[in-house]
Parts: structure tokens; C-alpha cells; sequence
């Protein structure tokens, strides 16, 4: 029992600590398509002002926030290191208002729509790490750290989403698929500029909390006052801004 | 002797633990695209999509790795690509009031995780219309660090929202980072959202982009005991 005991602490603190995330070494888009610009993996959370976790259901008028950390940084923030042990990539959407859950018997399965509007996000580079990991991710209300921590540092890029649409299924098997889209668009940001105002597909999956005592597969088991893990990215817009130069500066290019 | 044992132990059970650290943990994340092979019935449509019979692929990148795996990865030296395949639909329900498909493969399928030397091996690429010169070929060369059965994998869609996902069991049994995997942890299972067309990220010949994970069980969890409840294990 004690070596079980001194197992899970040290997992515990290795999992804050170990964690490898990507740089640019994996974005190889396809040529000629948009691929994936930013990603996020294991920490990224929701949570809403109105959800009952017993019910899978957001009421009309419920506030959905999610927090995060970067795991990837493609073209045009490949030279960004979400590794770097001195700056804390997260981010955060917020703004979100429900239209409230939509159920859909469907045979014997049960679909989960909820679209949330107005919505936008922010990405930030602060210092020190201090965002909460899947680990060490704490019960809500956490005041000083969600949403702080994930919103602390400079911001690299914000702008706004259409409607995000979450759908998760109950599936006849009992188990859960889930999935989450919006269209964003950039409007600021110390980087805004290389990614412009163009709209791309943020999109991914959405692992809800599950509603009773058991685990149905395809459900994610968070503390208190969560609601899902999401795991997706934002894609590079389909035009990247030009970036300014100076003749000098070409001229480097080609000696 | 015993009473400082026992205080020993109580001050061990109180260590701070995560939360939910009796919960799964997250093991590694990807990016890709699926694709249907093979697929005697063309066209993500409803009327032709993943039908009885065909095949179900996805591939793509390792994007983040959990605790269990970071330690052993170099993503400076080394490409790290997945593979999903084997899956064949035995169940097929489509909802056309609903524009809902839910489909089932049949068990097993197989999911592999592969790392490919920057220096000495192939750069993957997509490619259109897979299987193709480089898709998967160059997904799938270089060694397998991670590989498992995949069961019970269930694939929804919905076509009016151009969306869906799918989640599975996938139980661990082979690869060269295998033994780090505690062999209590090694059923996990693995889950992914789909984006579909209108989606100019999708390659032709693709169907739908793919982010997702593969998570395994946690580890035995510390327990928070009072002095009360210690004692009366050992009465």
C-alpha cells in the first residue's frame, strides 16, 4: 500500500513535469492545403454557468468557457515553442451563450446539440508556467487561477468565432462520440498580423464529463464543475498575410 | 515501534495527489485525416459513406505526448505519424430525418504509433485519393513505439452539421515503449472528433480532418484516511 501510495504522488508530479509537447516537427500539411496551425491536447477544459453534468444539458443562456495550453505550433508560429520552460502558451474562449441542448432521440441513440454564439478567443504567451496541467487541474471555483493563469502574458493572437457547434452522441453501444466546430477569424494580436483576418475551421473533439457513477467509453471524468475535455486545433487561414520587408532584407535572402 | 509506523502511514496518505489521478490520464494526442479503403462505393455521402463491407482508415501526426511516453520521444531527432486500420463496418445505421450515420467495425482493428528518424527516414505526406504513393507509406515506415487492438470502435456523423467522431477501445500489446506502460494501464481507449467538408483542409480523396487521443487508466490513487480509519485496519 505504501509503495502504491508514493507511486501515485510521483505520477502526480512527473505528469506536470513531463509532459513533451510538439514544436514544428509535425506539420507536414498536404501541399496546397491549409493544414493545422495551432493544436491543443492534454490540457484543455470547459466549463459553463448553466450545465448539468447529470443531464448533458446546457441551459439557454449559459455562459460556456474554455481554457487551455498549446501542444503545437505550425506555420506561421512554427519558430513558437510550446516546450519552452520559461513561456505558458494557453488560451481561452469566452463570450459563449447557449442556445440551450438540443436532444435528439435518434433509435436508440441519444444526440447532444448545443450551439453557443458570440463568442471569441485569446492566445497568450506569459511567464512562469502556471497554468494548471490535466493533473493538477483544480475543482471550480478556482479563483486566481481559472481563468487567470490562462490568460496572463501577451497576447499573441485574438479574434472571433461564429457559431460553435457541439454535438456529442450516446450511441447505441453506450458509448460517446462527440465533436466540436466553429469558423474563427483573427482581429489582434502581436502576431495578428501574420495570420490576418481570413476565416478557417477551429474544430475537434469534446469529451464530456460523464453523467453518472460509472465511465461510459468516450466520456472524460473531470473534477468538480467542469463539463468536457476538448482536444482539436484552429487551422492556418487560407491566405497568410505578405509580411512586410525592406529591400536589405530580401536582398539577404539570395546571397 | 507499530504507533510510529502507523503515523508514518498517515502522513504518506495524505500527500498530495491529483484529484482525479483514479482517472484516465491522457498518453498522446494526434492530427490527420481518414479515408476509406477499401471503399467499393465512392463519395462521402450518406448513401455511399463507410456502407457494410468497406474499410475505414486514419492517419496522420503524433501531436503531444503524456507523462508515460514524453521521457523516451526525441521531436527534434525523430517524425512521429500514427495509423489506424483493419477496420471493416459490420454495423451500419443511417438516419436520413436526422442526416445521422452511426456506424460499427468489426473487432479487431489496429492502431499503431510510429517514429521515423528525421536523418534517415521519409518525410510523411498526405498525398490525394489514398491509398497512394505516400499515404500510408510514409506513415508507417520506421519503428512502431506504440500498437494495439482496436475494439468496439464506433463511428457517428452527423451530415447537417458536417461534423462527428468516433471512440473505441484500444488495448496496447506491442511497440518499443510498450514496457512503460504499466500492464494494469494498457486497455485504453481512444476518441476522436471529425470535421468534414465544407473544409478546405481536406485533401481530396480524404473524408473527414481528425483531432483526437488515445488515453489509458490511471494509476492506483492515494486515498485520504483520518487517524480513526487507520487504526481499524490493523485492529
Amino acid at each position: 500500500m505504501k509503495s502504491r501510495i508514493w507511486v501515485a504522488a510521483v505520477m502526480g508530479l512527473l505528469a506536470t513535469a513531463l509532459s513533451a509537447t510538439l514544436a514544428n516537427a509535425q506539420c507536414n500539411p498536404a501541399p496546397n492545403y491549409p493544414g493545422v496551425m495551432i493544436k491543443f491536447d492534454a490540457d484543455a477544459w470547459a466549463y459553463e454557468t448553466a450545465y448539468s453534468t447529470a443531464t448533458l444539458i446546457s441551459a439557454p443562456g449559459s455562459q460556456l468557457t474554455v481554457v487551455g495550453r498549446v501542444s503545437v505550433f505550425c506555420s506561421p508560429f512554427a519558430d513558437l515553442d510550446p516546450t519552452d520552460l520559461n513561456t505558458d502558451y494557453t488560451f481561452i474562449w469566452d463570450g459563449l451563450t447557449s442556445q440551450g441542448t438540443v436532444t435528439t432521440p435518434i433509435g436508440s441513440s441519444m444526440r447532444y446539440t448545443t450551439k453557443y454564439v458570440g463568442g471569441g478567443f485569446r492566445i497568450y504567451a506569459g511567464s512562469p508556467r502556471n497554468a494548471p496541467t490535466a493533473a493538477t487541474l483544480p475543482a471550480l471555483p478556482a479563483p486566481g487561477v481559472v481563468p487567470d493563469a490562462f490568460v496572463d502574458g501577451t497576447m499573441i493572437l485574438g479574434g472571433g468565432m461564429d457559431t460553435l457547434v457541439v454535438i456529442f452522441t450516446r450511441t447505441s453501444t453506450g458509448s460517446y462520440t462527440s465533436s466540436f466546430r466553429a469558423n474563427y477569424w483573427g482581429t489582434g494580436g502581436t502576431r495578428y498580423d501574420q495570420v490576418g483576418g481570413d476565416v478557417n475551421l477551429l474544430s475537434g473533439a469534446w469529451c464530456v464529463v460523464p453523467p453518472g457513477p460509472s465511465t461510459p467509453l468516450g466520456t472524460c471524468p473531470l473534477p468538480a464543475g467542469w463539463s468536457a475535455h476538448p482536444n482539436g486545433k484552429w487551422d492556418t487561414p487560407l491566405s497568410v498575410p505578405a509580411l512586410p520587408s525592406t529591400w536589405g532584407k530580401i536582398k539577404t535572402l539570395y546571397r | 515501534m507499530k504507533r510510529a509506523a502507523l503515523l508514518l502511514l498517515l502522513a504518506l496518505s495524505v500527500i498530495a495527489v491529483p484529484a482525479f489521478a483514479d482517472s484516465d490520464v491522457f498518453l498522446l494526442g494526434f492530427a490527420g485525416y481518414d479515408y476509406e479503403s477499401p471503399n467499393p462505393n465512392p463519395g462521402p455521402d450518406p448513401g455511399n459513406y463507410l456502407n457494410i463491407g468497406e474499410g475505414y482508415k486514419a492517419l496522420g501526426f503524433v501531436t503531444d505526448f503524456g507523462a508515460y511516453l514524453a521521457p523516451y520521444v526525441n521531436i527534434t531527432a525523430n517524425e512521429y505519424t500514427y495509423y489506424y486500420y483493419d477496420l471493416t463496418v459490420q454495423n451500419y445505421a443511417y438516419y436520413p430525418e436526422f442526416g445521422y450515420l452511426e456506424v460499427g467495425f468489426a473487432n479487431p482493428g489496429r492502431g499503431r504509433f510510429y517514429e521515423d528518424s528525421h536523418a534517415t527516414g521519409t518525410p510523411a505526406w498526405y498525398g490525394v485519393y489514398p491509398p497512394n504513393a505516400t499515404a500510408p507509406s510514409t506513415f508507417i515506415d520506421g519503428t512502431v513505439f506504440l500498437g494495439g487492438h482496436i475494439e468496439y470502435l464506433v463511428l457517428s456523423y452527423d451530415f447537417g452539421a458536417n461534423q462527428g467522431g468516433f471512440t473505441g477501445n484500444i488495448h496496447f500489446d506491442e511497440g518499443s515503449l510498450l514496457s512503460q506502460i504499466p500492464l494494469a494501464q494498457r486497455d485504453g481507449w481512444t476518441l476522436s472528433g471529425l470535421a468534414g467538408r465544407p473544409n478546405p483542409a481536406i485533401p481530396d480523396g480524404y473524408d473527414h480532418q481528425i483531432s483526437g487521443e488515445c488515453r489509458i487508466p490511471g494509476p492506483v490513487p492515494a486515498a485520504h484516511r483520518t487517524w480513526g480509519a487507520l487504526k481499524a485496519l490493523y485492529r
